[in-house]
């Protein structure tokens, strides 16, 4: 309550931002030119983009107080629509078939909202049925293979391989799906609400908000930026698979992590946009110092553990956790 | 009556289940009057204001606003309509700001996007126009609990509402917030042409502010009157409830020379000293009485080790206690049977499994505790039985069953217990029908007097403490005030320390 935040206050809320400059630090003084070069550079940036944006749906839902788990499906359906779709002979347009996949992912969406706001089943419950449904139905739509098509268009990796400004466009996206995810949950009424909603249901229920409207908005949104993100995915690989895409739990972490950074629990988008970068940086990093893939991991789950604790610690009962029933 | 009633509510009707909560009441809200509404716990206060706020649908009746009837579909309507609602529990979302829960569900907008300094203007307006001081521009969570009450009104008059509902709006306050918040009341019932509806239990608080009274007993309007023409003690006499008790035969039994079961002072816990002297003895039932909030289920949990506190001075057996755990408690012979029937049971739990969780030492293998099922159920069965619990099978969900058998269960399996000597019923009557509860008084008789153990009953139901009991120890604020015993039990006298928080009368005896 004091007027100055206090030392304490500032190392716990910037800690995100503190380990980001620290572990880029640390990457630069081991690995030398190597680390700054521009392949570095594009590839940390490459896969920022595809966790980031799937982060940004995940943050929005988050903030609802609800749960995705379907996301790792909805990134695949995305991929999976957009490719598929551009194999038939006579469908040839790009943007139609990405609107496709975003239209179709977000439809899955509204069936999360309608299980969990009509039937009452918990979100996380419901969201897991959902995943393994529509990944079930993917496997078969693919006959669970690998799909690259010669009909693919130019376009279909054009976010990977034009660049504006020596960037790629693919991370110019995710900029736009960030700045618009910001606005869209800080600065607009229906945002307010769905952070509103995610704290306190019973307040805004007596000031009149539509609470299941509200929420139902921010599962088709979380849905259809996660399709997106499945669209930028397949640019990435130059195929589609039913078993690929963004890892579920990638997701939740930077998610979480993202969730440490100024708002001490609360999930916010400029922390999964930092968090994002953060992964990426640590993955691509020890790659190239020559680490095994799962050191990765380690990291990972220790600074998630420190900075959560930290902020379990300073502030009780705000932790970033969705209620689970 | 000269001027028109803003609202009028007609015969509302509301039940739950085949609890009626509130009976054919109708009063008439005149603007620029505080008209406060009285009654005891469940009287059906929150209820008539929750059907005019939108909350409930009514089952019978009319809402007539402005001589139009009216039938709200869900708060918004409501507040559209210019009902606005101050509900019992604070609502407002911690990390906004005042200014952002003030405008929350009505924020103006620049395009697409929210106008944050027309949200600041708006709220700057209406704190000028009250003429109060609160800080708007910082998170409602690092403010004290008397300026997020302010916010709060100021946002349901934000929508300039003719009619504002106060549900027990000082029972979240501290002690020298209250004062301060009644001026501000009435100074808005002046200067605002608003009807304001009151709601409390707190005598001195109505009388002090309010220009019209009503009394609900039941969820029966039992008087209304203007402030002025009436005294407390009418009020009161209104509260009272005539309701048909079966008589409880009950014989004097208490031990009372033989040393006290529990002797208590008081305890430190959420951050405040409560006094509560009383000394329990075998073979007495004392019931513990008072309003909604006045500290006796809280008492009572710091004993049984639920609410952490970090003085007490609790004699048990004659013996001082000096550390407190639940389970040490059960094993020295104290028993809580919680105030929320839910709180005590597996909702989705068979019957034999409800029972049997408090007994697994007894019904599983010394070494490995494996659980013994034959004997699970049996003893299982066994206490369905003695204490005559209506199910079709053991075996079936507890959730089934009706209020007043689950009630059977939990009191039945608590007192199975080995060797236990004090049991504490917590609420045990509420929601369930009069032929259960009236099974209830009886085994609490039968468990003092023949078994000689100590019961306290709490009670928000005054006629049954009378009923039953040998004496009634008198909650308010925390502690316990006055004490009063059977041979002199007087209602009027009881209820009415209760709401002054003072022994008042001569049968009451003065404690603390």
């Amino acid at each position: 309550m004091s007027e100055k935040a206090s030392i304490s206050d500032i190392l716990v809320n910037y800690f995100l931002l503190i380990v980001l400059v620290v572990v880029t630090a640390v990457f630069i003084i081991a690995g030398g030119k190597g680390f700054l070069s521009g392949t570095m550079l594009i590839n940390i940036l490459r896969s920022t983009s595809t966790l980031g944006v799937v982060g940004v749906g995940l943050t929005v839902i988050w903030g609802a107080g609800e749960m995705d788990f379907s996301i790792g499906t909805e990134c695949t359906a995305g991929a999976v629509i957009c490719g598929m779709l551009l194999m038939n002979d006579n469908f040839n347009s790009y943007p139609l078939a990405v609107l496709c996949s975003v239209v179709l992912v977000g439809l899955m969406g509204l069936c999360n909202a309608l299980l969990t706001l009509k039937l009452h089943i918990p979100s996380f419950i419901a969201t897991l049925g959902m995943s393994t449904i529509v990944g079930g139905i993917l496997k078969l739509w693919t006959n669970n293979s690998v799909v690259y098509s010669k009909n693919w268009p130019d376009a279909f990796t054009a976010f990977t391989r034009v660049s504006i400004l020596k960037i790629p466009v693919i991370f110019w996206l995710f900029m736009a799906i960030s700045i618009g995810g910001y606005i869209f949950l800080e600065k607009t009424r229906t945002g307010r609400y769905i952070g509103s909603a995610g704290i306190n249901a019973t307040a805004c229920k007596q000031v009149g908000i539509n609470v299941n409207k509200v929420k139902t908005i921010a599962f088709v949104t979380c849905a259809a930026i996660v399709g997106f993100g499945g669209v930028m995915y397949a640019s990435v690989v130059n195929s589609v698979s039913p078993s690929s895409g963004v890892n579920v739990l990638d997701g939740i972490c930077i998610v979480l992590m993202g969730a440490t950074f100024l708002k001490g629990g609360q999930a916010n988008i400029l922390g999964t946009v930092l968090a994002a970068l953060l992964m990426a940086i640590l993955s691509n990093g020890l790659t190239f110092l020559g680490m095994p893939e799962y050191a990765k991991d380690i990291l990972q789950g220790i600074i998630i553990a420190v900075a959560v604790s930290a902020i379990a610690i300073k502030k009780k009962g705000t932790l970033p956790t969705v209620s689970f029933g | 009556m000269g001027e028109e009633a803003v609202l009028r509510v007609k015969k509302l009707t509301k039940r739950f289940a085949e609890f009626t909560a509130v009976d054919a009441v109708s009063i008439d809200f005149y603007a620029g009057e505080i008209h406060a509404i009285i009654g005891e716990n469940g009287a059906g206060k929150s209820t008539i204001c929750k059907m005019i706020s939108g909350s409930y649908t009514p089952d019978e009746g009319e809402i007539i606003l402005n001589g139009k009837e009216a039938c709200f579909k869900g708060t918004a309507e409501a507040i559209n309509a210019g009902i606005g609602m101050l509900y019992q529990e604070r609502n407002l979302i911690p990390t906004l700001t005042g200014a952002q829960n003030i405008c929350l569900g009505c924020e103006p907008k620049h395009g697409l996007m929210m106008n944050e300094k027309g949200i600041i203007k708006i709220a700057k307006e209406l704190k000028e126009k009250l003429g109060i001081n609160v800080p708007l521009e910082k998170p409602i969570g690092d403010l004290g609990a008397g300026m997020q009450q302010t916010i709060e009104i100021m946002r349901a008059l934000r929508t300039n509402p003719q009619i504002l509902i106060l549900d027990e709006p000082t029972a979240s306050l501290g002690e020298g917030e209250i004062e301060p918040f009644l001026k501000f009341v009435v100074e808005l019932s002046k200067q605002s042409n608003i009807a304001i509806i009151y709601i409390s239990h707190k005598l001195e608080e109505i009388f002090k502010i309010s220009s019209r009274i009503s009394v609900l007993t039941d969820g029966v309007k039992t008087l209304e009157a203007k402030t002025a023409d009436i005294h407390p003690g009418k009020v009161v006499s209104a509260m009272l409830r005539e309701k048909k008790i079966q008589n409880v035969t009950v014989s004097n039994s208490a031990k009372i020379n033989e040393e006290a079961l529990l002797k208590s002072k008081g305890a430190f816990y959420d951050g405040k000293n409560h006094s509560v002297p009383f000394s329990l003895h075998k073979g007495e039932a004392i019931g513990f009485y008072g309003l909604v909030g006045s500290g006796r289920t809280e008492w009572a949990e710091v004993l049984f080790g639920l609410r952490p506190a970090k003085k007490f001075d609790f004699i048990y057996k004659g013996k001082k206690i000096d550390k407190i755990d639940t389970h040490k408690m059960i094993k020295d012979g104290v028993i809580l049977t919680p105030e929320k029937r839910a709180h005590g049971i597996f909702r989705n739990g068979t019957l034999i499994f409800n029972i049997t969780t408090l007994f697994l030492d007894k019904l599983s293998t010394q070494k490995m505790g494996i659980l013994k099922f034959k004997k699970m159920k049996k003893f299982g069965e066994e206490v369905l039985r003695k204490h005559g619990v209506k199910h079709t099978d053991s075996q079936q969900t507890i959730a089934e069953l009706s209020g007043g058998n689950i009630q059977k269960i939990i009191t039945g399996r608590s007192i199975e217990l080995d060797d236990v000597e004090l049991l504490i019923f917590d609420e045990p009557t509420i929601g369930i029908d009069l032929g259960a509860k009236h099974e209830i008084y009886i085994k609490i008789r039968e468990l003092v007097e023949s078994e000689k153990k100590g019961v306290i009953f709490i009670s928000s139901e005054l006629e049954e403490l009378i009923a039953v009991c040998d004496r009634i120890c008198v909650f308010a604020d925390g502690n316990m005030i006055a004490e009063a015993v059977r041979e002199s039990f007087n209602k009027q006298q009881i209820l009415d320390s209760a709401i002054r928080g003072k022994a008042s009368g001569e049968t009451m005896k003065e404690v603390g």
